[in-house]
């Protein structure tokens, strides 16, 4: 990906969305994005047929899919078996260690149409695709999840009641659990998507946080220079993943699409 | 494009934003009544379908009212790990305190300042879709999102043609870096003209295989992997172009791929990126580089002036001592790497030319020990002819990289500071995942041992306060190190102490349930945990840091105990039994039962270790508590009365300096030495001591 599009070590400009290695490999845009929503669609299954939970494995697991994938192209690289294989490792890296051929197992009892045609080789595609994996991602595994952060804001309204916030939280905690269809992960810092996503779940609900010391939004104790309109558009990128997976819910037809 | 401008203006003024909220929420609310009946968990969280269990939900109701659900849903499992937080009073605070200090908590991991400083901006306005944010504003119907998808559409046949315009462009840079990027074949000079025609006849060729490539499966591409690795790297010059062939769709297959974390001071590189990776990665994707760019680097053929070593060091900010071969100075002179404005991929390119990455770069030795997972060498760098230790951890066939070894580098590459050991550079090939890190030719068991078990006092202080400065680093960083004992506490010649061994460290997040049980060595496992805890936090390190503190005092483990039943009988007669009233989660512990009759009195511990004062016994006696919310943390252990006279003098050093920087602080030599460091210390022929600090300990003399 182009260096000067990059913001830190692992998250881009908005631009940068718009020439990944698909894109310059002759993807369009939405194909991509419909892409990552099938790799993370695998992820998320199999995961919690494993009885990973979102927090961290499944949210790790679709960073490192998201991540590889601004590095590498969905042509080159199949997006079933990285899937597995971000799973596989995320459960290494967070502590949750699943052995690989259990992973192979569950991938291809939950999707036997997309996983089948591998038999037994399943597991030597794993194990090629983590050395790739690791390469791309710089052996750089360690991974914050907005969750974290989320919970922090628990405790930062103290002019709101604690049913309301626990409300508010819950309902920002789906958002986050949701968002990883998104490519927020990799434009966004886990933070910056705490703070969006509280801030819909606020606005969903109807809550206004009181503002103190005169800070144009609540979040600017914490983040300055942060505008309401990058929030916003944060917040719309989940939004839109909602609308689009209403019209073509993910892996509907329980095939990857092709090109 | 023109009017993108318009809305990248006025977002701070503060008595705007009211009024933006208050159009806002409206707005939301009909977007999320459109999206709304999307949200049916049979296709958008699993999540919420596992947690509910409840039928899948109708298109009829709204966005609200199914968050709400799905939220309450979670409720379980999100007040659980609230719990947790409760519990861990530590944490807790330590989190409060973050908050104070702006973004700290995302840029722990980064490990440049630069960017902890860095204006936290992450969306640039211009670069979100306008069209999107106009359907919004105007709270307008579905048609207009339709327009916007049109147009998108458009937006996106736009990209493609550029592709296509230049597209010659990635192919013709993937054909010249090949040609300086060692891949093992003998270096070749910049290519003449008839190289040149061959190159395009072979790019024609070249281009059908790619093309057939992008419906190739995964398993085609480790078909020829497998191949290629058994047509062995030294083939036929007859096989060469078809090698070439493959090594450009397979580019990661080459020996060695490596993250060159090298040494300190070029870890961060000026665009703040801490680790780098060989050329192996960048010219996989040829494609992500923006073509115009790359048509620059097809021009520009030979470099215009000749670099000498230290122009090449200093301009790949590598550290002074070491030495380039002389082959590789001419390679870079002959390639325009150093020419170019110096990106990441060119550093990565050039460090793999002087070998960072490369097993042929460290020279293997002796063996210095095994693990359970990992062989551990004593290796020298070529590069700077200093000695490493080389930690080569075997890959498994069916598993791939062990955990331990995946947590431990990825831990690692993450902490810069002087008192834990620096990984240098990370060598990934087939079989083996190779470690380099620094090498230390002591532990503090040996240390001890070799000064006859009675360390100096102000020694004791100066080690206990390097073990504490690192812990404190590490635990402000999230990471428990879960396994200290004085073997993984590794003492240079000059007396730095740092922590080794991070295998069965992990970053810490809030406590989950899940951490395995059988993690710190017996000795200093903390009560808690040998009861069958997995409820932690950092204060599981500082059992262990009040157990080594005994240790160094006394010359003695202080628990020494062979199986857990034993630990803990060991424990308690010491200490004393545990007493509900005053340690609850001890005796509650369904495990505590068979020593719940057994009553001890505590034993005056001072007694065991005359020689120390009452400051130091009484930090002893706080990281000696049963109840893990009762030890001291590292950071205010720093600050102990028992510490303090090196405290006031080190307090202002920066994490990568060491505490022998400070003014007054040396190691003292220990009255007894045996023979045993007089034979190590010549290994240490090539470590740099300041004249001004050096060390007045026993293998001097």
């Amino acid at each position: 990906m182009a260096e000067f599009l990059k913001l830190t070590d692992w998250t881009w400009q908005l631009e940068a969305l718009k020439v990944t290695p698909s894109i310059l490999a002759g993807m369009n845009k939405d194909q991509e994005l419909l892409y990552r929503r099938e790799g993370i669609k695998l992820i998320a299954e199999i995961g919690a047929a494993l009885n990973c939970k979102p927090r961290p494995t499944i949210g790790v697991a679709a960073v490192y899919f998201h991540r590889f994938y601004m590095e590498h192209s969905f042509q080159n690289f199949n997006r079933e078996i990285t899937a597995i294989s971000c799973l596989f490792l995320a459960g290494k890296v967070e502590d949750f260690p699943k052995k690989c051929k259990d992973v192979c197992a569950a991938a291809q009892a939950q999707w036997p149409e997309i996983y089948g045609k591998y038999h037994h080789s399943l597991v030597d595609e794993v194990m090629g695709a983590e050395r790739v994996l690791l390469h791309t991602l710089k052996f750089d595994l360690q991974v914050g999840l907005p969750y974290d952060a989320l919970l922090e804001y628990k405790t930062m309204f103290p002019d709101m009641s604690r049913e309301q916030i626990t409300d508010a939280v819950q309902i920002a905690w789906t958002f986050i659990n949701d968002s990883i269809y998104t490519t927020l992960c990799i434009t966004t810092e886990p933070q910056m998507i705490a703070i969006a996503l509280l801030h819909l779940a606020f606005t969903v609900k109807g809550y206004q946080p009181v503002q103190q010391n005169m800070d144009p939004c609540w979040w600017s104790a914490d983040v300055s220079n942060w505008p309401q309109e990058s929030v916003d558009k944060a917040c719309h990128l989940v939004l839109d993943f909602y609308s689009a997976t209403k019209e073509h819910p993910v892996l509907e037809s329980r095939r990857l699409t092709t090109l | 494009m023109s009017h993108r401008h318009e809305h990248t203006v006025s977002t701070i003024h503060v008595d705007t934003i009211p009024v933006e909220i208050h159009i806002m929420d409206p707005m939301l609310l009909s977007v999320v009544a459109k999206c709304m009946s999307a949200y049916s968990p049979a296709d958008s969280t699993a999540e919420a379908r596992l947690l509910s269990g409840s039928d899948p939900i109708s298109d009829t109701e709204n966005l609200l009212d199914l968050a709400y659900e799905v939220g309450s849903s979670d409720n379980t499992r999100y007040d659980r790990e609230s719990e947790n937080d409760e519990e861990d009073v530590g944490w807790e605070r330590e989190i409060s305190n973050k908050r104070m200090c702006k973004s700290a908590t995302f840029h722990d991991f980064c490990d440049d300042s630069e960017y902890s400083r860095r204006p936290v901006t992450t969306l640039p306005e211009e670069d979100f879709d306008e069209e999107e944010e106009d359907e919004f504003e105007d709270a307008s119907d579905r048609r207009e999102l339709d327009d916007y998808e049109e147009e998108e559409d458009e937006e996106d046949d736009e990209d493609e043609i550029v592709v296509e315009e230049e597209e010659v462009a990635p192919e013709d840079i993937e054909e010249h870096e090949i040609s300086h990027i060692p891949n093992g074949v003998p270096s070749q000079t910049t290519p003449s003209v008839e190289d040149i025609k061959k190159g395009k006849k072979k790019r024609k060729a070249e281009d059908g295989m790619r093309k057939m490539k992008k419906s190739s499966t995964f398993a085609s591409f480790l078909n020829m992997f497998v191949s290629r690795r058994r047509s062995g790297r030294d083939s036929a010059s007859g096989n060469r172009d078809g090698e070439r062939l493959m090594s450009r769709s397979t580019c990661l297959l080459r020996p060695s791929i490596s993250l060159s974390v090298v040494q300190e001071s070029m870890i961060l590189g000026s665009d703040g990126e801490s680790v780098e990776v060989s050329p192996c990665t960048s010219d996989q994707t040829p494609t992500g580089v923006p073509p115009r760019y790359i048509v620059n680097v097809k021009m520009r053929q030979k470099p215009a002036r000749k670099w000498s070593e230290e122009e090449i060091q200093k301009r790949l900010s590598l550290p002074a001592d070491l030495r380039l071969p002389v082959a590789v100075v001419d390679k870079l002179n002959r390639t325009p790497t150093l020419d170019q404005p110096l990106t990441r991929k060119n550093r990565r390119a050039s460090l793999s030319e002087i070998g960072f990455g490369k097993l042929e770069t460290y020279e293997k030795l002796e063996k210095l020990g095994e693990g359970t997972y990992a062989t551990v060498f004593r290796g020298r760098s070529i590069l700077s002819n200093k000695f490493v230790a080389l930690k080569e951890i075997r890959l498994e066939q069916e598993e791939g990289a062990p955990c331990t070894a995946i947590r431990e580098v990825s831990l690692l590459r993450n902490l810069r500071h002087a008192n834990v050991v620096t990984l240098h550079d990370i060598i990934h090939t087939d079989r083996l995942l190779t470690l380099v890190f620094e090498y230390v030719d002591r532990d503090l068991k040996q240390y001890m041992d070799s000064c006859n078990n009675a360390m100096q006092m102000n020694n004791i202080r100066l080690f206990l306060f390097q073990l504490l400065r690192g812990l404190a680093y590490c635990h402000q960083r999230r990471v428990l190190h879960r396994d200290l004992k004085p073997q993984n506490l590794l003492i240079t010649a000059k007396g730095e102490l740092k922590l080794a061994d991070f295998g069965l460290a992990r970053a810490k997040s809030v406590p989950t349930k899940t951490y395995s049980n059988e993690v710190v060595t017996l000795w200093y496992r903390p009560p808690d945990v040998l009861l069958g805890s997995t409820d932690y936090s950092t204060h599981i390190d500082m059992w262990g840091v009040g157990c080594i503190l005994f240790e160094m005092i006394a010359g003695r483990a202080l628990f020494p105990g062979g199986t857990p039943t034993e630990q803990l009988g060991l424990i308690f007669r010491t200490l004393g039994s545990p007493r509900p009233d005053r340690h609850p989660t001890i005796c509650e512990r369904p495990t505590f039962y068979p020593y719940a009759n057994r009553h001890y009195n505590p034993e005056p511990l001072c007694r065991q270790i005359p020689r120390i004062d009452a400051h130091g016994f009484e930090l002893l006696m706080k990281f000696l508590q049963y109840e893990g919310k009762d030890r001291v943390s590292a950071a205010d252990a720093l600050k102990h009365p028992f510490l303090r006279t090196i405290c006031v003098k080190c307090c202002h050093l920066r994490d990568e300096q060491s505490v022998l920087e400070a003014d007054g602080i040396h190691i003292e030599r220990e009255l007894l030495s045996s023979d045993h460091h007089h034979n190590s210390r010549r290994h240490h022929r090539g470590t740099l001591v300041k004249d001004k600090y050096r060390m007045h300990s026993s293998h001097h003399t």
